[in-house]
């Protein structure tokens, strides 16, 4: 019978003890028991950083972007470091960003947001006219429907910050649109709202009534201070749940009307091209989806024994359910914990105790969202939507472990 | 999607649900769900949302404003805010000051200014103000977009490896629309610079080169509207859940084998 591995363990641990007592009493300290330069002498006082900055050492965790995506860096995205954060909150300087024109830089004193259209009273106000409004936080993701769209053909991009990284989540703070529309008067034939960025795009979407009377906010705020200017300072929409457009940045004006625009982001952009050559607009909710944000690419297993699988979850819908984790490609699943806070139309974070056993593994997580709605393999969103409608692919996503610990980005039969 | 099987959300999926204050539906308030349950006003609130979000019934929802305007005086007579008295927080604009700030044109034409132009008087301003990204015949240089190519039927007809052509001439259902995104954002880092009749004239040159329009068909106003875009009625509204899934939880497959593997070259370090 051979020997148990906990047992060779625990007699290779006893052994180690036996040797170090042996050390100390001969003497002989190794160099890394050596107290640290930096508990030896004064650090850096107060206010050193006035706005503190990460560590020095944790200066790869940055947003990146993917040069050939774009004709230039204005009209890009860039995507967040999903491996190297936790919890579900994203730091600010993080979050990631999708510019048509660029990053304004707007005086908040000089910007204003307009409200016409078919409403009893068109307004005038500041930035800091919007702070005077009751003020509400949330926390909901943003995520770009062409999250995961390089995907749709096959495997391509090295890394979970490019495969998953167009989705961020922060506490927002700002007003209830619903409070300043029913300050303003909306006119009975009113069922649209069209809001307009202050950028060098003038970006534009249409937003139903409905949503904006619901849990629309027009947002000052993110994680605790004023926007970055690049997620849209001083003012920006936040659609909880719907697609990351409509989230307008920059908002410098909103216009009532009875009938959606049909601009250029919500027909020859932000629609789905189907097989039959037409293609699927208004589809603004964003579905249930997770990945595992480790094991990824980015975190590979140093070794066998104890990992806990982690990983993100989220529904435009509400609230995350449950999340199960495969480990065999998807032939058989385990439901991982959740934990809290599990809030609506924002990040959950799973995780999964697991015992590797050395040998490669295909990881996967499966999202359920409250209302019921199943996270689809990527072959059954292919089999109806073929590959080339760009948004909204929230397959599951397929991590090959290898038996050397790296981990690479696959897709399975 | 469709619905768990073991009953995650312990009762039917609420996107498929009939919009509850929709004056035709007929009930009030029988398809919410639990949770929603919690008081009227999370009740009216997600009755609103679904509504307008609810994919099978969406086509009511483009087609009236009758059930947002009972679910808005609603909101009204309830809301705690209205409590509040908010007049002194902003001011109304001044004279001219929404007609400067209000440049959308809708798909149907509303809000196209006075002025006109043709693709003739166009193509001057389109060499000298567009054809450095977009390309003298409007393929695009480099990975800026196409104006041009590709057909509606091409749309459909495209395998795994070729990209299908989005142009304006193949995809773009209204030219209107086309008078908008040009004013609002073109020249490329010098929006809202052109006057309305270069505006005009540039939307002109972007049809003729589509051969939609002649190069002497002016347009304005009246005329932009009434162009017909050849991908006029290539769009759906939202059909979700489309697509079905199932939460297995053992043995749901013989084998697993890897069919795509990242080839390399295009992931940035």
């Amino acid at each position: 019978m051979s020997e148990h591995p906990r047992d060779a363990g625990r007699r290779a641990f006893m052994g180690a003890t036996v040797a170090a007592g042996a050390a100390l009493v001969a003497g002989t300290a190794r160099a890394t028991d050596a107290v640290p330069e930096w508990t030896r002498v004064l650090g850096p006082g107060v206010t050193a950083q006035p706005y503190g900055v990460p560590s020095p050492h944790e200066a790869g965790v940055v947003r990146r972007t993917v040069p050939w995506i774009s004709a230039a860096p204005e009209t890009s995205v860039s995507f967040t470091p999903l491996a190297d954060l936790h919890g579900i909150i994203t730091p600010n300087g993080l979050h990631f960003e999708r510019h048509h024109a660029g990053v304004p830089a707007i005086d908040p004193a000089a910007h204003k947001l307009v409200l016409h259209g078919m409403i009893d009273r068109p307004l005038v106000l500041t930035a800091a006219d919007v702070m005077r409004f009751p003020q509400v936080s949330r926390v909901h993701f943003i995520e770009c429907p062409a999250n995961t769209g390089l995907e749709w053909r096959g495997a391509q991009m090295e890394r979970l910050q490019f495969t998953h990284g167009m989705i961020s989540c922060c506490e927002w703070t700002g007003v209830p649109l619903r409070t300043i529309l029913e300050h303003v008067g909306v006119q009975p034939k009113a069922a649209w709202v069209l809001a307009e960025g202050a950028d060098g795009a003038a970006m534009t979407r249409s937003i139903p009534l409905a949503k904006c009377l619901d849990d629309a906010l027009i947002a000052y705020a993110q994680n605790g201070e004023m926007l970055r200017p690049e997620q849209g300072y001083p003012l920006r929409l936040v659609v909880p749940g719907f697609e990351g457009n409509m989230n307008v940045k920059w908002l410098r004006r909103l216009e009532l009307g009875d009938q959606p625009w049909h601009h250029r982001e919500e027909s020859a952009r932000y629609t789905d091209l189907m097989p039959d050559g037409r293609a699927r607009r208004f589809a603004w909710e964003m579905d249930v989806k997770s990945v595992v944000t480790s094991p990824s690419p980015e975190k590979p297993v140093n070794g066998k024994g104890f990992v806990e699988i982690r990983g993100l979850a989220w529904s435009g819908a509400g609230k995350i359910a449950r999340v199960d984790v495969s480990v065999d490609g998807g032939k058989n699943w385990t439901t991982a914990q959740l934990h809290g806070p599990v809030l609506p139309k924002a990040l959950t974070r799973f995780t999964l105790p697991w015992q590797w056993d050395g040998t490669p593994a295909l990881i996967q997580s499966r999202a359920i969202d409250e209302d019921g709605a199943v996270q689809p393999t990527l072959d059954a969103l292919r089999a109806v939507r073929g590959v080339w409608s760009i948004y909204r692919n929230n397959g599951i996503q397929t991590w090959h472990l290898t038996s050397s610990g790296e981990v690479e980005n696959v897709q399975v039969s | 999607m469709s619905r768990f099987p073991e009953g995650v959300a312990g009762s039917a999926r609420a996107r498929q649900g009939a919009c509850p204050l929709d004056p035709m539906s007929g009930f009030f308030l029988t398809s919410l769900r639990r949770r929603q349950l919690a008081g009227v006003f999370g009740a009216l609130r997600a009755a609103a949302v679904r509504c307008h979000s609810t994919r099978s019934r969406r086509p009511r929802l483009l087609a009236g404003a009758g059930s947002a305007r009972v679910l808005f005086a609603l909101l009204l007579l309830m809301s705690p805010a209205m409590a509040q008295d908010f007049s002194a927080i902003g001011r109304a604009p001044h004279a001219g000051e929404v007609a400067a700030w209000d440049i959308d044109v809708r798909f149907d034409g509303l809000g196209l200014p006075p002025g006109q132009g043709s693709a003739l008087e166009g193509e001057d301003a389109y060499i000298r103000l567009c054809a450095s990204c977009h390309g003298d015949f409007g393929y695009g240089e480099g990975r800026n977009p196409a104006l041009v190519g590709g057909s509606v039927a091409q749309l459909a007809q495209h395998g795994p490896q070729a990209s299908p052509p989005k142009t304006v001439g193949s995809f773009w259902p209204y030219a209107p629309v086309l008078f908008d995104y040009i004013r609002r954002t073109m020249p490329f880092g010098a929006a809202q610079t052109l006057s309305d009749d270069e505006t005009y004239a540039l939307t002109a040159y972007v049809l003729w080169m589509n051969e939609i329009i002649a190069e002497d068909a002016v347009m304005d106003a009246a005329t932009l509207p009434a162009v017909q875009m050849p991908n006029r009625d290539g769009f759906f509204d939202d059909n979700r859940p489309d697509v079905e899934a199932t939460a297995c939880m053992s043995d749901c497959k013989d084998k697993v084998e890897i069919v795509s593997r990242v080839q390399g070259g295009v992931t940035p370090e």
